[in-house]
């Protein structure tokens, strides 16, 4: 799971989602497509409260928007499963994508989850992926319960992690059963929370009509299947998870409430309350802007797979002169180290 | 159990000119109807350096051990008494933001289940899941913790890429900034255990040293009038253990006497066999009689410091071991390292059936105990910190289920393993490291 492009750090996207709904889908080659540009990078894709071949899907994106061979398995992405309790079937869905073989009669998509074992322990995936991006650079996507969010929080150094990586938790507008982990998060997250609400995600509908057009240089995509098999088509589909990271990526087309209060009811509806004392924001979006963000979220929704950059390969006098670019360095680190551990002298 | 009304002190030494010796766990040092039957839980790790050539580790299905793969297969007879447990990680040995110096952090974060700080003079870690343990049931016996190498040691320097290398030759770790660096000479290690200078004055050790004498026969007046003191049982018990504790120190004065004749192409300290194979025997023959006279119920035993270049002649593998673990797929490079692991496997198995071939309460000493068998990496050509190959030998006093092999969810943190042990030793320690709770599954009732 070693993504560095050189340059910059990225906005790191983790993503807690249900996969229940089509958008969720989208969301996903959206994630893709923002990689590809080298806009964000894909922290972590987190499935919980829906099947082992939920999970399955999931790798089969990412496997698809993978060129070529993945060189090794530090390449791969895990993907986080909620699995200590019953598992529910596959979603026709699902079913559909995972099924789709090819002329020959082999699977369509390359897929490396076939078993529990092969999906990641969601909360401490949650959490490790912290440890893989830059400080102040990460943003959580939270469309699902926010049961593992809030046991991840529990685990020794958590919070300052947060503190230090993460830049903002989006919360898109869904039912959370669990009151009590939905609560601690709204409560004792340290970083800034903002609501993704659906109001917003209906003016970004997305057009089911255009689905065999914005694929139709892909004989086969898992995402434009998922699409298709889960309901009867054409329908449209009102983008939650799809603005909620293209909030992640790019908050400046966005805008944001004044601080209010968001609350989770008692049946697990989530309420965004104005105004107050409160420290959360709701995200809102110019009518006006509606249209060309929409297209620029289809744009990235149906981008194909970018090759990863060129390893530069440096001739033996560059590395030479990096190698001591970085015995200089650690001996100045060193150096300052030993300084701060020596108590400076009264005289 | 005999039940006497003979009654032993359970810290009772021999003491004799300039030497100590600590006993086996008696009958006579159980107050009848009052101790448990089993005997003390004991914990041990023993590190892998390098990682594993994991084609020939991995077990594809969960379920139970029926056939094992090559690297395991001289554990064949044991395998009613192991648990493979698979997709455990050592998170915080990844590269991350850092890069390079996966050696440098991988037996670190391993055993502490921490960050580790890239520098060659600030350490900055954890404390390891050994000396969790051993901080709260350390207080039991005469040495909380036992730490041993099979190589020289450094304690300073820059082992890999900016990383100390204490790092990297420590598995135990006392404070987040102090590690216990292992004992790798086998005399040293034997008078830690049974030499107990903390008895001797300087005049007494030298003259012993100086006569060559056995510390046994140092305390036999002392063992004689504790054997009269003693039940039948217990009698044979002792002379059992005395034995073996004799035949140690034979072992480590031929290992001495030998010295001369070490490889050249190694460094070794003065005393260590030329074969690791008979190192290797020699020091967990003395962590052996460690656990069974319970001198101490927690060890770790590096096998390698990690990023290792030991050859290994004696197999045929003049290779360092490290430069060919970054096999690069190459065939005969994966062959010599499955040889290796292959080898390790086989002389750990030979310390598991010796525990397993000694009774002890109503078991042997095997089921009371909890030794894991892994390494940091999995694959050593790419630095892979996750799949950890991992062992748990023994039943943790009869308390897992052995037999069998346990596939976790991938990014399970291998200090659950940590944390599910020290619980089973008592430890109240809710987290070890990274850990995010116990693991499932190890035991089935």
């Amino acid at each position: 799971m070693q993504f560095g492009f050189g340059g910059p750090p990225l906005t790191g996207i983790v993503y807690n989602t249900t996969l229940s709904r089509p958008d969720s889908a989208l969301a996903l080659a959206l994630l893709y497509g923002l990689e590809g540009k080298r806009e964000a990078r894909v922290g972590a894709v987190a499935v919980s409260e829906n099947s082992l071949g939920a999970a399955a899907f999931a790798d089969v994106v990412f496997r698809f928007y993978q060129l070529g061979q993945i060189p090794n398995a530090n390449r791969i992405m895990p993907v986080g499963l909620a699995a200590d309790k019953p598992l529910p079937p596959d979603s026709p869905a699902v079913k559909a994508v995972l099924a789709r073989v090819n002329d020959k009669g082999e699977p369509a998509y390359r897929r490396g989850i076939h078993k529990v074992p092969d999906t990641s322990e969601i909360s401490a995936q949650l959490r490790n992926a912290m440890a893989y991006l830059a400080d102040g650079t990460m943003v959580y996507v939270l469309s699902a319960p926010a049961t593992y969010l809030a046991r991840a929080m529990n685990y020794p150094g958590v919070t300052e992690q947060i503190k230090a990586k993460v830049k903002a938790l989006v919360i898109c507008e869904c039912s959370q059963p669990d009151v009590l982990a939905i609560r601690k998060v709204l409560a004792e997250w340290p970083s800034p929370i903002v609501f993704m609400g659906r109001d917003t995600a209906e003016a970004l509908t997305y057009p089911g009509s255009t689905l065999d057009t914005d694929f139709a240089w892909a004989p086969a995509h898992p995402v434009a299947d998922f699409y298709r098999a889960a309901r009867s088509m054409p329908y449209d589909a009102p983008a939650l998870d799809p603005a909620a990271i293209l909030y992640a990526s790019r908050p400046a087309e966005f805008q944001l409430s004044d601080p209010g209060t968001l609350e989770a009811t008692d049946s697990g509806e989530l309420r965004f309350l104005p105004g107050g004392a409160g420290k959360h924001r709701r995200v809102l979006l110019d009518p006006a802007k509606a249209p060309a963000l929409l297209a620029t979220m289809r744009e990235l929704i149906a981008a194909k797979p970018v090759p990863p950059p060129p390893r530069r390969r440096f001739s033996p006098e560059e590395l030479e002169k990096l190698k001591k670019q970085r015995e200089e360095e650690l001996k100045k680190r060193e150096e300052a180290e030993q300084k701060k551990a020596t108590p400076p002298s009264p005289l | 159990m005999i039940i006497t009304k003979k009654t032993l002190n359970r810290r009772t030494l021999l003491r004799g000119l300039g030497a100590a010796v600590a006993l086996p766990m008696l009958d006579a040092m159980s107050p009848a109807f009052a101790a448990s039957p089993s005997g003390p839980i004991r914990a041990a790790w023993f590190y892998v350096p390098n990682g594993i050539d994991m084609r020939n580790w991995v077990i594809p299905e969960p379920g139970p051990l029926t056939s094992l793969p090559p690297i395991l297969k001289p554990l064949e007879s044991l395998k009613s008494e192991l648990l493979v447990l698979s997709n455990l990680t050592a998170n915080w040995g990844r590269p991350h933001l850092v890069g390079a110096g996966d050696h440098g952090r991988a037996l670190a974060a391993y055993m502490t289940g921490s960050f580790v700080h890239q520098s060659v003079s600030n350490l900055k870690l954890g404390i390891s899941a050994d000396q969790i343990i051993a901080s709260e049931v350390g207080r039991q016996t005469a040495l909380p913790s036992l730490e041993i190498g099979l190589e020289e040691t450094r304690q300073a320097g820059n082992c890999d890429n900016g990383y100390s290398c204490a790092y990297a030759y420590n598995m135990s770790w006392r404070t987040p900034t102090q590690p216990m660096p292992p004992v790798s000479a086998p005399r040293a290690l034997f008078e830690r255990l049974f030499g107990a200078d903390n008895f001797t004055s300087p005049e007494d050790r030298a003259r012993r040293l100086a006569m060559r004498r056995s510390i046994l026969d140092s305390v036999l007046e002392s063992t004689q009038t504790i054997q009269a003191s003693l039940g039948p049982v217990d009698r044979r018990k002792l002379d059992e253990y005395l034995t073996s504790v004799r035949e140690v120190e034979q072992q480590v004065a031929r290992a001495e006497k030998d010295g001369v004749v070490i490889d050249p192409g190694m460094e070794k300290p003065f005393g260590v066999p030329a074969e690791f194979g008979d190192y290797f025997k020699l020091m967990t023959d003395m962590l052996f009689v460690a656990f069974k006279a319970d001198v101490t119920r927690v060890a770790t035993v590096m096998i390698g410091r990690e990023g290792s270049n030991r050859p290994y002649p004696e197999i045929g593998i003049s290779d360092s071991h490290h430069p060919i673990t970054h096999h690069q797929k190459n065939p005969v490079l994966l062959d010599k390292i499955t040889a290796i692991n292959t080898y390790h496997a086989k002389l750990f198995g030979g310390f598991l059936q010796k525990l397993k071939d000694t009774p002890e309460g109503d078991s042997n000493m095997l089921a009371n105990s909890m030794i894991v068998y892994g390494s940091g990496l999995s694959d050593g050509d790419t630095h892979l910190h996750d799949e950890l190959p991992t062992i748990l030998a023994g039943r943790g006093g009869n308390f897992f289920t052995p037999g069998r092999h346990v596939m976790y969810q991938r990014e399970t943190p291998v200090t659950n393993l940590f944390a599910t042990m020290a619980q089973r030793m008592g430890v109240r320690s809710e987290h070890i490291g990274d850990s995010t709770g116990r693991l499932a599954e190890l035991s089935l009732s």
